[in-house]
């Protein structure tokens, strides 16, 4: 438990780690943003009627979190309405994993229990931060969050128990976006600083090995393979915490900028 | 071997009896009650792919949240009628996944396609407003005990829609230009929909299982009047015109054309000038609209591919 | 994937007495827990219970109330 005072706002943190703070933000932000697009697919054509109404309240869960976050951000001297309604592909900063449009079921399964979890997982490391807003802000989605994972895990189980192709759809989905999921989450030394600051209560590494610890048991007790990542930083950018530059699926970025109702943005 | 006869059975709910269970039914108020409620649930599954279309697009995360909020409610309220439909013995499974599309027993106004974000607002605005009315009326007057307690969610939540569409009708309005614009085209194709969304007007058809066996309260032209009084003051409030008008001296509002009329579904037009017979019209609606393949196959898609999966050992 | 119907109880306030306010079909407990609390979120609810709706007992009807019944009604002599 630090002793140290909070920091209050983005002008009390330290001049080196006000861009890595603002980044660690924005990284939240867009991927919540996405990730509630693509949880939106699902509203209408997901296998049962319950899974229906649960996608739709994971997404607009996601997208109240994105808003906040994107508030968060004014602090920092950016603009949420350029964030929100200006940006090209290219300029978010999202999980990498959350790239590709959620197709099918086990890819909705897989972005709900593993890629959601991992952004909970970062989360909860800022519950109790000394950044003042991150401790303010982080409860309410962190209760919500929990409603995420069950729902994620419970479907996971069962597309486990099903067997057959169900199964191995999700496991090469697996394939397909663990390792991104892992390399989120950045080199192990990423954000020592923000540790010994009391802003993140774990480093790249640690947050790395939380999120295995999490989702290892669960998918191993589902029937799948963890599936095996060598971790290759060289070309990784810190401030996206992405390796690739080119951004989210085009579509999925023209919603979330309102494109074709832009006529109507009065709110 | 049913406790009362039909006949008993409607003296008895009139004067405030609440039926409970199955053997409390007679043949002929569960066939009625089945069609009330199936009607019901299509019709709030329907309105979820046609508000799908403008709130996957919505102009902004609040819109979004607001509109996605709404659907949810749809869905959930779907579920609600085909889990007491399930109860009465009609499988949840068929009613979703068997039927054909042109099955379903929805109105004719969740046949089409919601161009933009003015569009689902005023579906919000007009079209939930009819569900309210509808609903409303069945929420206080039903003799069916499970139908009237899962209805307080229906109502608290449809409430919301409304208020939802009314609101942002007023504000696209007031802003002018466009906005303004793509609202009057909405309610130009939207508002007969609504007239028509009541059915058959009394003096064409007196008798109904539902009104006798209290599943409903008003009849269909006391239910449109009540439409017609919250739409016709509303839209002339906000300066949208609508064949109709309110009259002073009546106290109530009317439509100003003989209804039913003719329908061009390609280029979204009323022919005010062209009235149909109500055959004519119950045609148009059985037909369905141009969305009706496109939105059931929309609410099936990942039932289907998962089916498919699992075939797939 | 074999569902079941679970019925949701509610309350709102600490004081307030639980409410059968709904059901949900769901393949194992823990999607029935997720699908209730997305479905029936008209409140925010003080305490929410699931439970399979073949778990009731009629105490002094011949059936439950309707919309608590049993699965499988008891086959009839």
């Amino acid at each position: 438990m630090s002793e140290a005072p909070e920091i209050a706002a983005a002008a009390d943190l330290a001049d080196e780690l006000r861009p890595s703070v603002r980044n660690l933000i924005l990284s939240l932000a867009d991927s919540k943003r996405i990730l509630g697009i693509l949880y939106a697919e699902w509203v209408l054509g997901a296998p049962e009627l319950e899974a229906n109404i649960a996608a739709s309240s994971l997404s607009q869960d996601e997208w109240g979190h994105s808003r906040v976050l994107y508030a968060m951000l004014k602090d920092f001297g950016d603009e949420p309405d350029q964030l929100e309604h200006e940006r090209e592909p290219d300029a978010y900063q999202n999980i990498e994993a959350l790239d590709g449009r959620l197709t099918t079921w086990p890819e909705f399964v897989v972005a709900n229990a593993i890629i959601d979890t991992a952004l909970t997982v970062q989360l909860e490391a800022l519950a109790a931060s000394r950044f003042a807003p991150f401790r303010q802000r982080m409860q309410k989605q962190l209760e919500e969050e929990r409603f995420h994972e069950a729902h994620g895990s419970a479907w996971l189980r069962r597309m486990g128990r099903a067997g057959g192709q169900a199964r191995s759809a999700v496991q090469d989905t697996l394939g397909q976006r663990y390792p991104a999921v892992l390399h989120w989450f950045g080199p192990d030394d990423f954000y020592a600083a923000e540790k010994d600051e009391g802003i993140c209560d774990a480093t790249g590494g640690e947050l790395r090995a939380r999120f295995v610890e999490r989702t290892a048991p669960l998918l191993q007790g589902a029937g799948f393979d963890v599936p095996k990542v060598d971790l290759e930083f060289s070309s990784w950018d810190p401030a996206a915490r992405r390796t690739n530059r080119d951004g989210p699926d085009p579509e999925a970025v023209a919603r979330a900028r309102g494109d074709k109702n832009r006529a109507f943005l009065m709110d | 071997m049913p406790r009362f006869t039909d006949e008993e059975l409607k003296e008895k709910v009139q004067n405030g009896f609440i039926v409970e269970s199955e053997d409390e039914m007679t043949e002929s108020y569960k066939k009625a009650l089945i069609t009330q409620l199936t009607v019901q649930g299509d019709t709030e599954l329907m309105s979820a792919p046609s508000y799908f279309g403008p709130a996957k697009d919505a102009p902004s995360t609040n819109t979004m949240v607001s509109s996605m909020a709404i659907i949810q409610d749809e869905l959930g309220h779907a579920n609600i009628a085909y889990r007491l439909l399930e109860d009465l013995g009609v499988s949840r499974h068929y009613l979703m996944y068997e039927r054909e599309p042109h099955q379903f027993k929805h109105p004719y106004g969740f046949d089409q396609y919601l161009d933009n974000w003015a569009e689902l607002v005023v579906a919000n605005g007009l079209f939930d407003r009819a569900g309210i009315t509808l609903l409303g009326d069945v929420h206080r007057n039903t003799s069916y005990g499970p139908l009237k307690r899962a209805l307080v969610k229906v109502g608290l939540e449809e409430n919301f829609h409304l208020r939802h569409g009314e609101v942002w009708m007023r504000r696209l309005c007031e802003s002018g230009g466009e906005a303004r614009d793509k609202v009057q085209r909405g309610v130009s194709w939207m508002f007969p929909m609504g007239v028509e969304w009541f059915g058959m007007p009394d003096d064409k058809k007196r008798h109904s299982a539902q009104l006798d066996f209290r599943l409903k309260g008003m009849t269909n032209d006391e239910l449109r009047q009540t439409w017609l009084n919250a739409v016709v003051p509303l839209c002339e409030e906000i300066g949208i015109e609508i064949p109709a008008h309110w009259d002073e001296e009546a106290g109530r509002a009317v439509v100003d054309y003989e209804f039913p009329v003719n329908y061009d579904e390609e280029e979204k037009v009323w022919l005010l000038d062209e009235p149909i017979s109500w055959e004519q019209a119950f045609d148009r609606w059985k037909r369905r609209g141009p969305a009706n393949v496109d939105y059931v196959e929309s609410v099936r898609k990942g039932r289907f591919q998962l089916d498919e999966m699992l075939s797939k050992q | 994937m074999a569902e079941r119907v679970y019925i949701v109880l509610a309350r709102k306030n600490r004081e307030d007495p639980l409410h059968h306010i709904g059901s949900v079909h769901a393949s194992d407990p823990e999607l029935a827990r997720v699908y209730a609390w997305k479905t029936y979120d008209e409140e925010r609810w003080f305490e929410m219970v699931v439970a399979p709706r073949d778990a009731f007992h009629p105490v002094n009807r011949a059936e439950a109330p309707f919309d608590i019944r049993p699965e499988t009604p008891e086959p009839t002599a």
